[in-house]
């Protein structure tokens, strides 16, 4: 992924809750770095979804329509500490 | 200093932020006709607003017997008279056809069995002068922000307004007459240097919360509009008012809403008893919230707290089943189980009062328009600046704002402001040329916290900041607290002189835009501590040890604040509004507030 995709993210990751800055900036601060190109494309993709229906994910009341988007909300479900 | 192309765009009116007050404003100003667009820095149903989950009031009467003069003496009395009364019959009238509007427009209401719009309780909402419990809130289930922003931004497309997303507001740019001539901001996605000009702009940018550490805002409640109007030399008003949100998850910040006691959930202490029942005798859970607050917080002082600290308090709902806990509370159990690790339908929450609200900001009149003390002229107009939503001081909310008030007044205020525009302006007017010198002060800024290089991470002074507002400007303020806090927060903000910015691009550049945001939290936390220190009284949200009184006789008017460039604050003040705008409505006077 490009430098400029990779600082595009970064504000990206600002949602309209704080909640959410804290779930997909864990994942951005933490997860990212272990990450492949598919899976950064995939998160990025992600924060096209709005953010109501990111929180019915991020919660589990309803799941993705995709499995990479599911893996990660997995990963920030498994490892993701208040 | 570099020489910056700069591209020019000319509107009618320019709106900056797109959360529920300035999409509001977008589709209305378009839609009466005029040439808008709408500047936000996050895409617009990714705005603040869309956090808000509660609902709106507006006295529908759908649930029982209700009037919008119930409704204006629940907003006087929950702002402690400190609302301005004009302002508040205007918005509790209005809050009705407002609704049936949004209505009309898509956004999709929760219902009754019968087809009307469904309302539930909310905190300080009574019928009668506080004599019954009103059931004035309209909710699209839990999603009521996002269904507003998301209708919204499809009527402002549908009407040709023109958005610019992902725009940072720089500056505005005022003429040597003192009218506000534009707005200069940064595309982020290109690098671009954009100046919007128009005959009118309206700050639409939020509140401030991110000046707290802990806060229920999302991180893009940086109050960039503030910053703006404080650098252009004008005041902000009452800005010692902070709302603490109840129930902030404790450690996490992350908000469970008022609609959770509304639907049966209550406080407990370590003695597991409802204590609530001895703050507020009647409303109880349901008082406002700056009441839940201090009852809180002075539960964990005398040693009642909860957990290993004894620094919290519980919020109970497992009594109310799964059934409804999943139905009318959706995300609140699994909010609590992430953020708290707990399991609602067994454990209570633990909760603490959290940075919430700012009832606060830029002071106007109930038609939107921007207004400062000039000489004796106590409501003097500022040409062409107009501010609503969480970024205004209408004032609606005085010293506190009641849950589900806050909606209502960036739907009633975004519409005011169109209503407005749409009588002084006439579309496609020529604008006069700036001088030439409009945008010195701002690009020089700019270029100059581009090339920060002094030895402080923005973070760094950010995390500063945020601790001192916390530790001293807090749900209880006394005079040595206030007094050291206001020594600290000069040493923040004297700090930011040694900000060091280490990218110097101009795309996709957050450290440069987190800098940015940094100043304009830093002048309004400036504001705030002062504006508190100086208020020697108690009332709505701010609550002085040293003087637990409410003082009508010296304290019941606005405080206005200006913070100039090297963080030195000065004051002023208005009076509160004590009239109303016509006889179908009388007059609140003050007396002492119990729930």
């Amino acid at each position: 992924m490009q430098e400029a995709c990779i600082k595009r993210l970064r504000w990206r990751i600002r949602r309209g809750s704080h909640e959410l800055d804290a779930l997909l900036g864990f994942w951005l601060d933490e997860i990212f770095a272990q990450t492949n190109d598919a899976q950064r494309q995939a998160f990025d993709q992600l924060l096209d979804v709005s953010d109501p229906t990111l929180w019915e994910w991020c919660t589990g009341q309803s799941r993705p329509p995709r499995a990479d988007w599911q893996a990660i909300i997995d990963d920030i479900h498994t490892r993701y500490r208040f | 200093m570099e020489s910056y192309k700069i591209e020019q765009h000319k509107f009618d009116v320019i709106v900056v932020g797109a959360g529920g007050a300035g999409l509001r404003a977008t589709f209305g100003l378009a839609e009466k006709g005029l040439k808008v667009a709408c500047v936000t820095k996050v895409f617009p149903t990714r705005s603040h607003t869309v956090a808000a989950q509660g609902g709106i009031a507006a006295a529908l009467g759908n649930m029982g017997e209700d009037d919008w003069r119930f409704h204006f003496y629940d907003t006087v009395k929950g702002g402690d008279w400190l609302g301005d009364q004009d302002a508040i019959e205007y918005m509790c009238r209005e809050a009705i056809p407002s609704i049936y509007e949004l209505d009309h427009y898509g956004v999709p209401f929760s219902r009754t069995g019968e087809g009307r719009i469904y309302q539930r309780p909310f905190g300080g909402m009574t019928t009668h002068y506080g004599k019954g419990t009103a059931q004035r809130t309209c909710a699209a289930a839990d999603r009521t922000g996002h269904a507003m922003l998301h209708t919204l931004y499809q009527q402002a497309l549908a009407h040709d307004a023109s958005f610019f997303v992902e725009y940072f507001a720089i500056d505005l740019i005022f003429d040597d007459e003192g009218s506000c001539r534009g707005v200069l901001a940064l595309d982020m996605s290109e690098g671009g240097l954009h100046l919007f000009r128009a005959q009118a702009v309206v700050l639409a940018t939020g509140g401030y919360g991110r000046a707290y550490f802990s806060a229920t805002s999302a991180h893009t409640c940086t109050g960039d509009g503030g910053g703006m109007v404080l650098r252009a030399g004008l005041a902000l008003q009452d800005l010692e008012f902070v709302q603490f949100h109840p129930t902030g998850i404790y450690g996490a910040g992350c908000l469970i809403t008022e609609g959770v006691r509304g639907e049966g959930g209550y406080l407990t202490n370590a003695d597991g008893e409802r204590f609530m029942e001895r703050y507020a005798p009647s409303a109880k859970d349901l008082a406002s919230r700056d009441v839940v607050s201090r009852a809180i917080t002075i539960e964990i002082r005398e040693g009642r707290g909860v957990g290993e600290h004894k620094d919290h308090a519980f919020l109970n709902l497992m009594h109310l089943g799964p059934e409804v806990i999943h139905e009318r509370l959706p995300g609140i159990a699994e909010s609590a189980r992430i953020f708290a690790g707990v399991d609602v339908t067994r454990e209570p929450i633990p909760i603490l009062p959290t940075v919430h609200y700012n009832m606060g900001g830029i002071p106007t009149n109930y038609h939107g328009e921007v207004v400062q003390k000039k000489g004796n002229d106590v409501d003097a107009v500022v040409p062409g600046l107009f501010a609503i939503g969480e970024a205004a001081c209408v004032s609606v909310h005085g010293g506190n704002r009641l849950g589900s008030n806050s909606l209502l007044d960036l739907v009633v205020f975004g519409r005011a402001v169109a209503n407005r525009c749409a009588e002084l302006i006439k579309p496609g007017m020529t604008q006069r040329d700036l001088p030439s010198h409009a945008l010195d002060k701002a690009l020089e800024r700019f270029d100059g916290l581009r090339h920060a290089d002094g030895e402080l991470p923005t973070a760094k002074i950010r995390l500063d900041m945020q601790r001192i507002m916390q530790s001293d400007a807090a749900v209880f303020r006394t005079g040595g607290t206030l007094k050291e806090g206001c020594a600290r927060i000069d040493a923040a903000h004297a700090s930011f002189k040694d900000v060091h910015v280490s990218d110097r691009s101009l795309v996709w550049n957050s450290d440069l835009i987190e800098t940015l945001e940094l100043a304009n939290l830093l002048d309004q936390a400036v504001g705030t501590m002062y504006s508190a220190e100086q208020r020697t009284e108690s009332r709505g949200a701010h609550a002085r040890e040293d003087f637990p009184e409410r003082d009508d006789a010296l304290w019941m008017q606005h405080t206005l604040v200006k913070v100039d460039e090297q963080g030195t604050p000065s004051f002023d003040y208005r009076p509160v509004h004590m009239f109303t705008l016509t006889d179908e409505v009388e007059v609140v006077p003050p007396k002492k507030r119990v729930y």
